[in-house]
């Protein structure tokens, strides 16, 4: 079964020139005394995203750059970025690690190192019950699907002949089109898809997600890239 | 982190873990692998001739309404009565105050539930709407610029109040406010570029879609640049031509 596995990305500040830049930007970061990280909040939970007590910055994201900030002996210093323009604010010298859910693909690999990944994840294909004919992405030819900009879904639907892509900035936004019909289906990564279009029970916070849980189920995607996710819509 | 468990304790922190992460132990790290860079072809300007012309459809037709919404604003607000005067004003400085990001935004997400519009109306709507709160101050300038001796001398000729409005002081009026209608035109095509957090893709997101394809913000962006000057620069030379020959005549 092959997935696919959110990785960080390092920052390389020679990347231009194709000199091993990794001893360089540890020495940067050492000197400065912090390690700068990238990531957009919007992107919400639960990767980073404000606690609503007191607005610090908490999620898993969070928790594995402070864990790798440790390592290095050194504090984690966040710095917020629209999530589509993370790898040029990387390229830029703007943080030294991208870390939010940044999918390893070979465009991506053509620019930035990788480390080694720490979370893998499926595509998840949400459509709304009533759909029930849908089985995948090849029954939604000449219809509108939703996805993120510049997203590994967006490169998936690209391949997916006749699918009509409608792009978003923020994950949240799809669902609500999907909610309100102005979508036949979202797809995104499988946390999106579980936390966005059904929330976790065990999430008090966001119950008011629950009326769209009841309309909406998940579908695995028939691409062999794609494999059935394990994400399944309560009811 | 891997190694000592630390990344799992952090995963079923977050009920993130499953039987897949186990994959992960495995990989390693990837070095940038080179690859190719896709260059900026010509192939990619028929997309943007296309999103360029979605910015002329929306700014065109978004500026149809404001030019009408903001006459009928003006005129409510200087000769309506006084509730449609109040609610006139209320309108124009809601819609000049706030950010009409956050508008479309509203419009679009915030009404769906009693309002759905489909994201190209919603853009020209939001945007129009938006503009007409500019336009009817252009007109209110150029409606106080016309001397009260024009329409008391129509009344006195016996016009009924609205006909003096229509036939003696709009035209006069308008003049005043046409060059400044041309530049708003201009402020909006730019404007029109908001729309894309609504999903409607014209010519600035299609610049940033290009943008990721080809791993460069230079080219589109100069490429961007180039077809709003292209739209804009007959626009800005119009307005330039109307407010020379409205001006008034040296006495």
């Amino acid at each position: 079964m092959r997935l696919h596995a959110i990785a960080a990305g390092l920052a390389m500040v020679t990347a231009a020139c194709g000199r091993p830049a990794t001893d360089d930007a540890l020495a940067r970061i050492r000197s400065r005394g912090t390690l700068r990280w990238g990531g957009d909040v919007q992107g919400g939970e639960p990767y980073v995203f404000q606690d609503p007590d007191g607005g610090r910055l908490v999620g898993f994201e969070v928790e594995i750059a402070d864990a790798l900030a440790r390592r290095l002996g050194l504090p984690a210093e966040f710095v917020q970025n629209d999530w589509q323009t993370l790898i040029p604010s990387l390229e830029r010298g703007d943080f030294d690690v991208a870390l939010n859910g940044i999918e390893v693909t070979p465009a991506r690999r053509a620019r930035v190192a990788f480390t080694r990944p720490y979370y893998a994840f499926t595509e998840t294909l949400v459509v709304p019950r009533e759909s029930g004919a849908v089985r995948g992405l090849d029954d939604l030819r000449g219809r509108r699907v939703g996805t993120l900009e510049g997203s590994l879904a967006l490169d998936v639907l690209r391949a997916a002949p006749g699918v009509d892509v409608v792009l978003y900035e923020g994950v949240e936004e799809p669902y609500l089109d999907l909610e309100r019909g102005r979508l036949a289906a979202v797809l995104l990564d499988n946390i999106i898809a579980a936390r966005s279009a059904c929330p976790d029970p065990r999430c008090a916070r966001r119950r008011r997600w629950a009326r769209a849980c009841t309309r909406s189920r998940s579908v695995p995607t028939s691409r062999p890239s794609s494999p059935p996710s394990t994400a399944r819509s309560p009811g | 982190m891997t190694g000592d468990g630390e990344l799992r304790g952090i995963l079923e922190r977050w009920h993130l873990w499953d039987e897949r992460q186990t994959a992960i132990a495995s990989a390693s790290p990837l070095a940038m692998d080179g690859g190719s860079r896709a260059g900026l072809t010509l192939a990619y300007l028929p997309l943007f001739l296309r999103g360029a012309a979605f910015t002329i459809v929306i700014s065109v037709l978004a500026m149809t309404i404001a030019i009408g919404g903001g006459l009928v604003v003006s005129i409510a607000r200087r000769y309506g009565a006084p509730p449609l005067q109040a609610a006139a004003g209320v309108y124009v400085e809601v819609l000049r105050g706030t950010p009409v990001l956050l508008q479309l935004y509203v419009l679009y997400y915030g009404l769906a539930p009693v309002l759905p519009l489909d994201a190209f109306t919603a853009a020209v709507v939001g945007l129009g709407f938006n503009y007409a709160a500019y336009e009817s101050e252009l007109y209110r300038a150029g409606l106080e610029a016309v001397p009260v001796g024009q329409t008391e001398a129509a009344l006195a000729l016996g016009m009924s109040r609205w006909t003096a409005l229509r036939r003696i002081v709009l035209p006069q009026a308008l003049r005043v406010s046409l060059p400044g209608v041309a530049n708003d035109f201009i402020a909006l095509l730019k404007d029109s570029s908001l729309v894309s957090v609504i999903t409607v893709v014209e010519l600035t997101k299609q610049m940033t879609i290009t943008a990721v394809d080809v791993r460069g913000w230079l080219g589109p962006g100069l490429l961007c640049a180039g077809l709003y000057l292209v739209m804009s620069y007959p626009l800005s030379r119009l307005a330039r031509r109307l407010e020379r020959r409205l001006a008034p005549a040296p006495a």
